[in-house]
């Protein structure tokens, strides 16, 4: 079968650019520098659970080089700094977020007031977003430790 | 019970991937439907953690690209894999096995998404005892593609593309999910999100794409009665598009939290990615020069152009949003979402317009109704005219607003509501074509006309 020797060409540049764009990237120095942060049980936990009820469909925590100048969800600048590779050292999964229907969450803890304001939030929603009232209280005490981790 | 599910009869698994696509449709289009009526109305259903909207979005992402897209595609795949000869597939029971396997994969998806078990990433993110039966059945597939292709001295580019296809859903979900090591994400931090990228491009540009090109390429020459365009050219389209995919991932994180050269290589590779797809689009349409009667006549050929074209422009605007000053107010935004639409959408035309230009040669039948399968063209190109420029907009509004960096947020979001009524309003459209899709097909599999025999062999195609 004459096809069968581009095919498998075009597999192997296919695994090559794997390795170009996704492995390669883990020797550059930028991703190196950081170190997994150490995560308290219950805001590893909340981590999950912002997982497990896609948060990230809507969220994102990545503040880009173009934001973290003038970004801004309530007070001119209140975005944070620009994220970098090693501030997501350790993260599995990664929850960067490719679309960005409610703010960026990557500094959210520095926008609360406190966490009682943050678990209301979370049960009866604002704006766009829907309420969670159907969380259990562990599950969303998780989750408001997981964000107030989010400086 | 065994014997009918493992049947040898010819082409039973591809009328079954059929008919598999035409019910996943329906419920693909019913969650995509939920999931934007959500965007505008957030408290509709959230008190139900089935129905949250995080859960609904990822069991919607999943139903589309393996339910509805994947098992249409392979469905007309594997009919025209297996013309060869005209001797049907290599193995139908295999084949029928891979068909149940992924059938089961999807159904469990749906039930665990929506239970709250996930891998937790954006995309793909079904859990490893599901992605292992997609594996096992995606391997079972490129088996009996390859074997049945091995019959013959087949050397159209059109064969070699689904060749190519099969053979890259396998490599995109274990370096994608990391299979390599499932029982728990080999990957983290930024090589995470980079292969969550690589992963959603793997399935649009590796797997979708060559089927949907293969498959397109070669029902177009079969229904002009003409041999393909330009192989040599073709096939070289079909290696690029290997080569090029997986370097789009990093196109995901222009400005963001990536090395810069690793963003540089996936808005190159993203712009220069159309050049494949532009070149498999004039193949389609060469051999219908001076034939354009056979788009009026045959519904199934203006989809599978109209969906090409629609690919192509998709991929345009996602290439445009890769670019260092686009990407500013259009990346991250509703614009992208916009740009993907047109890309699904687009496969997912080329997956319904094989499927009703298969129907006498997998069904055996002739198509109950043209009339309602134009119908439903026209509410697809009417969802795009309406949904697209309105989504791209909406992400034009959301982008300029946190450009200025003085409009709170929750400004670009209201500014951007309306667009997402509007989008809502293509997605009930969607379900509606979805509808008369399964309607049209499941009526003709029921009372069509029987066609003669003769004319349910494909037209062999030669280069």
């Amino acid at each position: 079968m004459a096809v069968a020797s581009w095919v498998r060409f075009a597999l192997v540049a296919t695994v090559c650019g794997f390795a170009a764009t996704v492995l390669l990237p883990a020797a550059d120095p930028a991703v190196r520098a950081g170190r997994a942060a150490h995560v308290a049980p219950e805001a590893s936990y909340g981590r999950w659970v912002y997982a497990r009820e896609g948060c990230v469909a809507c969220h994102t925590q990545q503040v880009r080089a173009v934001e973290g100048r003038f970004g801004m969800v309530q007070e001119p600048q209140d975005l944070g700094q620009t994220s970098t590779p090693a501030q997501y050292a350790g993260q599995n999964p990664a929850l960067l977020g490719d679309l960005r229907l409610g703010p960026d969450l990557s500094h959210v803890a520095s926008r609360i007031r406190s966490a009682d304001e943050l678990r209301q939030l979370l049960r009866s929603g604002r704006g766009g977003m829907p309420p969670h009232a159907y969380l259990p209280d562990r599950d969303l005490d998780a989750l408001v430790a997981y964000l107030l981790t989010l400086r | 019970m065994l014997a009918w599910m493992f049947t040898d009869e010819r082409w039973s698994a591809a009328r079954r991937f059929l008919y598999a696509g035409a019910l996943w449709a329906l419920v693909a289009g019913a969650y995509d439907a939920l999931v934007w009526a959500q965007r505008v109305w957030p408290g509709l259903l959230a008190d139900f953690p089935w129905t949250s909207h995080g859960r609904l979005v990822a069991a919607a992402r999943d139903l589309w690209t393996f339910g509805f897209l994947s098992s249409l595609l392979v469905g007309a795949a594997l009919r025209v894999v297996g013309q060869g000869e005209r001797d049907g597939l290599w193995s139908e029971p295999l084949a029928n096995l891979a068909l149940w396997l992924w059938t089961a994969a999807q159904l469990l998806a749906v039930w665990w998404l929506g239970a709250g078990w996930t891998r937790g990433r954006p995309f793909g993110e079904a859990p490893w005892p599901i992605d292992l039966l997609r594996l096992a059945s995606a391997l079972l597939l490129l088996w009996v593609v390859k074997r049945t292709l091995e019959r013959g001295a087949a050397q159209e580019p059109a064969l070699g593309s689904l060749l190519f296809g099969f053979a890259a859903l396998p490599v995109v979900l274990v370096l994608g999910k990391g299979l390599f090591w499932p029982f728990a994400n080999p990957y983290a931090g930024v090589v995470d999100a980079l292969a969550q990228s690589f992963l959603r491009g793997g399935l649009t540009w590796l797997w979708c794409a060559p089927l949907g090109a293969g498959v397109a390429l070669y029902l177009v020459a079969a229904v002009a009665g003409r041999p393909p365009w330009a192989p040599a050219l073709v096939g070289a389209a079909v290696v690029a598009l290997g080569a090029l995919a997986p370097l789009v991932a990093p196109a995901a994180f222009v400005w963001g939290p990536v090395p810069f050269w690793v963003q540089t290589v996936g808005a190159v590779a993203q712009a220069l990615l159309l050049l494949p797809l532009v070149t498999v689009l004039t193949g389609i349409v060469r051999p219908l020069a001076g034939r354009w009667e056979a788009v009026r006549e045959q519904p199934g050929v203006a989809f599978l152009l109209a969906g090409w074209l629609a690919v192509a422009t998709g991929a345009a605007a996602l290439a445009l949003a890769s670019l260092l000053g686009p990407s500013r107010v259009a990346h991250l935004t509703l614009w992208e979402e916009g740009a993907r639409l047109l890309v699904t959408g687009g496969f997912a035309a080329v997956a319904a317009g094989a499927a009703y230009t298969l129907t006498p040669h997998v069904l055996g039948r002739a198509l109950v109704s043209r009339a309602l399968a134009w119908r439903h063209f026209w509410v697809l190109v009417g969802v795009w005219a309406l949904s697209v420029p309105a989504l791209l907009l909406a992400g034009l509004a959301q982008g300029a607003t946190w450009a200025t960096g003085t409009v709170p947020f929750a400004h670009g979001a209201q500014a951007a509501a309306p667009f997402m009524a509007v989008r809502f309003a293509g997605a009930l459209g969607l379900l509606g074509a979805h509808g008369l899709f399964a309607w049209n097909l499941f009526l003709t599999a029921d009372s069509g006309e029987p066609v003669p025999a003769a004319e349910r062999e494909l037209v062999p195609v030669t280069g």
